[in-house]
Order: structure tokens, then C-alpha cells, then sequence
């Protein structure tokens, strides 16, 4: 099931642009956003969201070899 | 414009290297006057081909340079670019200038403040030569540009000048000038590096400030240098680099001696080549340039290692979440008001952002240190840095690539972004060094990625493969 659909895109394209994309535009943002979406679920499955997240930039600190 | 020529120009003023010419300012084997002289000729005759400018300001750099030369006969030395012209990527704001970001949205914006990395380049000494071409708003890896016409390449106009930072790569592979700024978000240094034989930088996050630099994706975004030597870029990135007080993410860390680390030998260190994902898309001709390179480091003494990577997938759709999710934070507005002054190549790139759920930015960000720790662990736990290709295919057409917002658009981009936009994700340096040409003469380059804040050994590696390599010396037949 996609998380977001042409529809939901069309929907909401109104309120938050003021216009609309054409239909067969609205399919392809909408395939792009799955596809990322996708990916996001295999990249977060073992963060946990329970605290703030670390910073990126105390990894790269931590993370440099001096 | 009236530019006056000296009439005893040494004609290889213009192929040396940042570092000599600097050196031959310093020490008054040339002026100031004769050198910029010959940046601003070259510029104007190679613009109608090539249009690496958006703004070139001849007479203002001549007079600059005027009063760098009366400063070293008062023996006043600015710092180690004194009187040596450069120009950059049209996005470093000077207070009281003009800065346009390659957009029409921008074409007459006068900024208020001053960028500190273009600061600290000036206040060394450097002269502006002139606002370089660009990407509209830094987004695109090939230097079409609608408002201010596309950049040419200088190995032959009819193909790409890569992108984002076009002008920069273009300008300096021309021998207009010796090295400038570019901004890498997702390979906008290393793309146009590698499609003009250039060395390119992308810097560790927080290495050098963003203050004053237009902003694309702010948790990404960096700044670094193009130039002909790694030398150049070390003596570039040194100046640049260091923490502050106006950016909040520049680091704390002392900046390393670069020039020190370049003198040391590579022999016993750990080059890794991947065994994956890397090389999905790459030509058989550039896997050859490639192959070619790796054997020239192992001539050199390091340890070539075959490793696994991580599926680099994810952090490249990671760092496209992030992308589209910060830049509509900028540009929503004008996306809403003034849509049609983006080319729709660019509104498209951003389009996306306009319907990304707030918690799938959020995740997508507090992915970022578990997929920078598993990379660190999978790749720097074996090796010291990682080789690959900078670009996975031969240098495209202008005609090729000019694909609007049309159905090869995507696809375009993350061919040629295909190993460079996952850094930006994960933070980590990349040094982009040319390595050969294509059967038809366009250039090709290989990157080597290292851990967080390892750009000294980076430029140790690339330093020491220019040693035996003669790529850099290469001369396109225009500025020949």
C-alpha cells in the first residue's frame, strides 16, 4: 500500500501551493516519494526515537581518528 | 570593459600552478598587475565559448591588484594568496555586491554581509576576479542554466561543464584563473571536478564555514575549492578552514598541516577498492582509468583492499529526503509566488519536498550518525580510505543531458551523482583527482573518501599520485 498517492497529492496540492500539478504529475511525485519512503523504513528499523536523536556533528567528531 | 594588457606576458603565466604563481607574486618574479592582466584577456576571449561567467569585474581586479603590487614594494604581505586572482561560484556573498545565484530570482540581490571562506580567501590576499556560473541555486550536476546560458565545457564546449559548480570547473580547467570556490551538496565540486580534470574537495561537514553561502540543503551543504594540484587545495582548504563564531556546526579542532601530512610517503597505507555498489553503473572505459590509478598507488606502496560497502542506496535516498525537505524550507515561498521564474528542471528537483511529511524528514535525519557509524565501521575499520570512481560515465553532450524536467531527469541526475551524494549524507571527506581521458579527450577522475576530518591524508594520497601522474599538466586546446 503506498503512503502517498496521486490523489492525496492532488488533495493537498491546493492548499499548499496554491495550485495543482497535472495528474500524470502527481503519479510520478508521488512514485518518487514511495520509493524514498521505502527506503526511509529500512534505514530507521533500528532507531529507536526514544531520545533525541545523536548530532551529526559529535559523530564526526567522535568518529575522526586523530 | 578596458582592460590594459602588459605587452610581455610569459605565456605559461597562466598554467602554473596557484601555489608557483603565488609564490612568484611573493617574491616579485611577477606583479600583481601582470597576472591578473592576463586572468581578465583570457576570461573575456573564452566567454563567448564557454560562459563561465556570470559577472567578470576586470577593472575592479586590476585595480585591486594595482594596490596588492604597491603593498609588497611597501613590503606588505596580505597572507599567502597575495595578488593572485580567483573567482568563485556566484554564491558567497560581499557585503555591497551583487550575488545571483545562477537564478533569475537573484539576479540583482545585493548582499548585506560577507561569506567568511570567501572572506578569509580575500583577506590572504587573493583578488576577486568575478562571480562564476552555476547551477540555478546550485541544483543540477550539468551547468545547463536557462537565465544566464549553459557553461560549456573546456576540453570541448560541446559537452557538460558538470554541475553545480560549472563556472568554477570550467574557468580553472581553461587556465582562466587557478583555483575557486564551489558548494558540494550532493557532488556539485566533485562532478564538475572530475568532467574537467580538476581536483575537487568536499569537505567534512563542519571543516569550513557556511556563513554568508547560499543555502541549498543546510544540513548538508559544504564548501570547498576547485583546483588544478591537490597542492592548490590544501593551500585553499588550509586558509579556509577552522571554526567560526558565525556558524554554530564549524568545528573546534585545530586545522592539521596539510602541506606537512603531503610530504610524508603513502607506502603501508590501506586503500580500499569496493566491491559493490560502486562500480553498478560504471563504464567499462572508466573502469579502465580507474583500474589505472589503483595500480599507480599500489607502484606507490600502499596496500590496495578489496571491501565490502554498505548498500549505499539507502543513504543516497536518505540524503534525497533531507535534500527536498530543507530546500523547500528555503524556497517554498517563491515557489509558491514566483513559480515560473525556476527552470522546470529546478522547481522539479524541489517539487517533492512540497508534500514531505514531517516525520519522514525528522527520521530520515535521525538515521543519519547509525548510517555514518555502520559505513565508518564497515569500510575505516579495514581500510584507511575508500577508492572509487568521481564519475561513473564518460563526460555527456550538452545535447545529451538538456532534459528539462522530462522523464529522464531523475535518472540523469543519479547516474551522475551515483557516488558522490551519499557523502553528503553521512558528513565525510572526498577529494576528487583527475586520472585520464576518455577516447573522445574528455577527462575522468577517481575519489578517495576517508573518515570524518582525514582531508590531510586524503591530500597525502591525491599529492603523492600527481607525483607520478601528469594529468593536471594536461592543457585543453583552447587555453594552449
Amino acid at each position: 500500500m503506498p503512503e502517498i498517492t496521486k490523489e492525496r497529492i492532488l488533495r493537498e496540492a491546493q492548499e499548499i501551493t496554491g495550485g495543482s500539478p497535472t495528474p500524470e504529475r502527481a503519479e510520478e511525485l508521488a512514485g518518487i516519494l514511495n520509493v524514498l519512503f521505502a527506503a526511509l523504513d529500512e534505514a530507521s528499523a533500528n532507531v529507536p526515537f526514544e531520545a533525541e536523536p545523536a548530532s551529526l556533528h559529535t559523530a564526526l567528531d567522535q568518529l575522526a581518528r586523530d | 570593459m578596458s582592460t590594459e594588457i602588459p605587452t610581455a606576458i610569459p605565456s605559461d603565466i597562466l598554467s602554473s600552478s596557484l601555489v608557483d604563481i603565488a609564490e612568484a607574486i611573493r617574491s616579485k618574479k611577477l606583479s600583481s598587475v601582470e597576472v591578473v592582466s592576463a586572468s581578465v584577456a583570457r576570461a573575456e576571449k573564452l566567454q563567448p565559448v564557454l560562459n563561465s561567467f556570470t559577472q567578470l569585474l576586470g577593472e575592479e581586479a586590476l585595480d585591486d591588484a594595482k594596490k596588492a603590487d604597491a603593498e609588497l614594494a611597501r613590503g606588505e604581505l596580505r597572507g599567502p594568496l597575495h595578488g593572485v586572482p580567483m573567482a568563485h561560484k556566484d554564491m558567497y556573498y560581499r557585503a555591497g555586491h551583487r550575488t545571483t545565484c545562477g537564478s533569475k530570482i537573484r539576479k540583482d540581490y545585493i548582499a548585506d554581509t560577507d561569506s567568511t571562506a570567501l572572506k578569509r580567501l580575500l583577506d590572504a590576499g587573493s583578488i576577486y576576479l568575478g562571480g562564476l556560473n552555476m547551477a540555478e541555486f546550485a541544483t543540477g550536476p550539468t551547468g545547463h542554466n536557462a537565465h544566464w546560458g549553459d557553461n560549456r565545457n573546456a576540453w570541448n564546449p560541446e559537452h557538460i561543464a558538470g554541475g553545480s559548480s560549472s563556472g568554477t570547473g570550467s574557468s580553472v580547467a581553461a587556465r582562466i584563473h587557478f583555483g575557486g570556490l564551489g558548494s558540494d551538496t550532493g557532488g556539485s565540486i566533485r562532478i564538475p571536478s572530475s568532467i574537467n580534470g580538476l581536483v575537487g574537495l568536499k569537505t567534512t561537514n563542519g571543516l569550513v564555514s557556511r556563513y554568508g553561502v547560499m543555502p541549498l540543503s543546510f544540513t548538508m551543504d559544504t564548501v570547498g575549492a576547485l583546483t588544478r594540484t591537490v597542492r592548490d587545495n590544501a593551500l585553499l582548504t588550509a586558509i579556509m578552514a577552522g571554526q567560526d563564531p558565525l556558524d554554530a556546526t564549524t568545528s573546534h579542532r585545530p586545522v592539521p598541516n596539510y602541506e606537512a601530512a603531503m610530504a610524508k610517503s603513502i607506502k603501508g597505507l590501506r586503500i580500499g577498492v569496493p566491491r559493490n555498489y560502486y562500480y553498478d553503473v560504471t563504464t567499462p572505459e572508466i573502469k579502465a582509468l580507474q583500474d589505472a590509478s589503483i595500480a599507480a598507488f599500489r607502484d606507490l606502496g600502499a596496500e590496495i583492499i578489496e571491501v565490502e560497502v554498505p548498500d549505499m542506496n539507502l543513504p543516497t535516498h536518505m540524503s534525497n529526503i533531507v535534500f527536498n525537505a530543507e530546500a523547500v524550507t528555503y524556497h517554498g515561498k517563491w515557489m509558491r509566488e514566483r513559480p515560473g521564474d525556476y527552470q522546470a528542471q529546478v522547481f522539479s528537483r524541489y517539487e517533492p519536498g512540497l508534500y514531505m511529511p514531517a516525520e519522514k524528514y525528522l527520521k530520515a535525519l535521525a538515521s543519519r550518525v547509525d548510517l555514518l557509524r555502520d559505513f565508518c565501521d564497515k569500510v575505516f575499520s579495514k581500510v584507511d580510505v575508500l577508492h572509487t570512481p568521481g564519475l561513473s560515465i564518460g563526460v555527456p553532450s550538452l545535447a545529451d543531458t538538456d532534459v528539462e524536467a522530462g522523464q529522464g531527469m531523475p535518472e540523469m541526475v543519479a547516474r551522475l551523482s551515483w557516488t558522490t551524494r551519499s557523502n553528503n549524507y553521512l558528513g565525510i571527506p572526498s577529494l576528487a583527482v583527475p586520472c585520464g581521458f576518455t577516447a573522445d579527450g574528455l577527462p575522468a577522475g577517481f575519489q578517495l573518501m576517508g573518515r570524518p576530518f582525514s582531508e590531510a591524508q586524503l591530500f597525502q594520497l591525491g599529492h603523492a599520485y600527481q607525483g607520478v601522474t601528469d594529468w593536471h599538466q594536461k592543457l585543453p586546446t583552447l587555453a594552449s
